[in-house]
């Protein structure tokens, strides 16, 4: 079986989605062999009180196979409570730094619990092209910084989503409890022959449906698919060390 | 998916034709390619001299590959910037003309180009590219390319990239039937190709991948897009060939 660790369910504001509803959205990553693997919800992103999507999304997804990295923005003043609250629902946490506005120091405390709650953290690049936003302006994240959090928050995974190869390059020997996934990696050609990342701790993401799903498998060779689409992404839901 | 794809947006950069060409060699391999237009690229403002090494690589790719299919950059600033296109065109085998980036589509500059590549048939290959942050001086837009489209109604205008962002752009050659619109570039948003569809019809829409930047990306869109065999076959194939009828693309059908 194969997993997407970064797909999404939900409205986005700035467009249509085909396959925003979370049915519409299994049946599309079933068709590719993926039957599990983590699905935020985009309505949280914008919520006074993400739960109130990510309960939904949580529920919805029970028994599917899949499990919901919740929304948490560490500006929130219940953010903590909130995840502890919820921790047994969620499969992980999922941050959002380039657009609820923050900087990685805010989000240490968070990461640190999210690591004793037993989840993942994957933490956000960006959502759109910088270059289409529309009304929304995103902030950069900063790979360097949030690998130095990462590094001092080896309790906790860490899966770094959305960024691009030439940012991920700049991670050839990231913390051992930091991953990557490949969401970031469609914008070039034979990406997975370059990509200084270490091969064994990418996995698969797509960001579908604002994102191609179609485009995001294609990008990975066939020869590397049981790897990055299927045993890596086990090994990081599991907890497993690098292999 | 029957046949070859044919791409009608690809380019190779300047000091790097073999690796380039390598790469889109091995992409066409590997995603069932079958035809290749391919524009040199450089510096941002290039100057008559780099224009003319620009043709010449693209010229000798020509030669030594089947595969691909050139168009001939042109600087339209340039006072020789029309003889550039003659010669693409009439010695070099070129069969479209990239309007170099650095200066607006409609700019007064473009017109005497325009008018050949109206009595000659040309199609002109246009980026644009409306940006939130980041636009590159004289880039440009879909708003740019409505109005040269709306002003030389008999030359056929391909515009790159779906206009940057498609909901901006694609509205604006709607009516404008002159337009034909590629799905280029390193945007791999999952609605785009839909809406274009839905905007312009699958008989408008061309294949294009902009390697060596990306490939993946834009054969994904075209095959997630939802779209009937009759559209595919047109966006993937037939728009291009029919676009192109000199580009001996009976092969790749």
């Amino acid at each position: 079986m194969y997993y997407d660790l970064s797909a999404f369910a939900g409205h986005w504001p700035f467009r249509r989605l085909r396959n925003g509803e979370i049915g519409a959205e299994l049946e599309h990553l079933k068709k590719y062999g993926i039957g599990g693997g983590l699905i935020s919800s985009l309505d949280a992103i914008f919520y006074n009180d993400p739960w109130e999507a990510d309960g939904e999304l949580a529920e919805l997804l029970r028994e599917k196979g899949f499990r919901a990295a919740v929304c948490v923005n560490p500006d929130l003043p219940h953010a903590a409570a909130e995840l502890e609250r919820h921790a047994g629902s969620a499969g992980a946490v999922r941050l959002y730094p380039g657009i609820h506005g923050y900087e990685c120091p805010g989000a240490s405390e968070l990461a640190r619990l999210a690591g004793e709650l037993g989840l993942p953290v994957l933490l956000t690049a960006r959502l759109e092209d910088r270059r289409l936003e529309y009304l929304l302006r995103q902030r950069e994240v900063d790979i360097l910084k949030w690998a130095e959090l990462a590094s001092k928050t080896p309790e906790t995974r860490f899966l770094f989503t959305g960024f691009y190869r030439g940012e991920l390059d700049m991670l050839p020997d990231p913390p051992e409890n930091v991953w990557a996934d490949t969401s970031g990696l469609c914008h070039d050609l034979f990406p997975f022959e370059v990509c200084a990342f270490p091969a064994d701790r990418l996995v698969f993401g797509s960001m579908s449906p604002l994102q191609c799903l179609e485009s995001a498998v294609i990008n990975v060779p066939g020869e590397l698919r049981d790897g990055i689409m299927g045993r890596n992404p086990e090994r990081f839901l599991k907890g497993e060390e690098r292999k | 998916m029957r046949g070859k794809i044919i791409d009608i947006h690809a380019h190779i950069w300047r000091g790097r034709v073999r690796e380039d060409s390598a790469l889109l060699l091995r992409a066409a391999e590997r995603f069932g390619i079958g035809a290749i237009f391919v524009s040199a690229l450089g510096s941002h403002v290039p100057d008559e001299e780099e224009v003319r090494e620009l043709n010449d690589m693209t010229g000798a790719l020509l030669r030594e590959e089947s595969i691909f299919r050139g168009y001939v950059t042109v600087s339209p600033e340039h006072g020789n910037a029309l003889d550039v296109l003659k010669r693409g065109v009439e010695e070099q085998g070129m069969l479209g003309m990239k309007l170099w980036v650095s200066r607006r589509c409609d700019d007064a500059c473009c017109d005497r180009l325009y008018r050949y590549c109206a009595d000659e048939g040309v199609p002109v290959l246009v980026h644009t590219y409306a940006k939130t942050a980041g636009m590159l001086p004289g880039e440009s837009t879909a708003a740019e390319l409505r109005r040269a489209a709306l002003r030389f109604p008999e030359v056929r205008f391909i515009m790159a990239h779906l206009g940057g962002n498609c909901y901006h752009g694609v509205p604006l050659i709607r009516d404008v039937p002159n337009v034909w619109a590629d799905f280029s570039g390193s945007n791999c948003r999952e609605d785009d190709l839909p809406y274009a569809v839905s905007m312009l019809g699958a008989g408008r829409i061309l294949f294009g991948t902009d390697m060596p930047g990306a490939c993946a990306m834009s054969l994904g869109q075209a095959l997630g897009a939802g779209l009937s065999e009759g559209e595919l076959e047109l966006i993937l194939r037939r728009n291009a060939a029919e676009l192109f009828p000199k580009g001996g693309l009976s092969d790749v059908l």
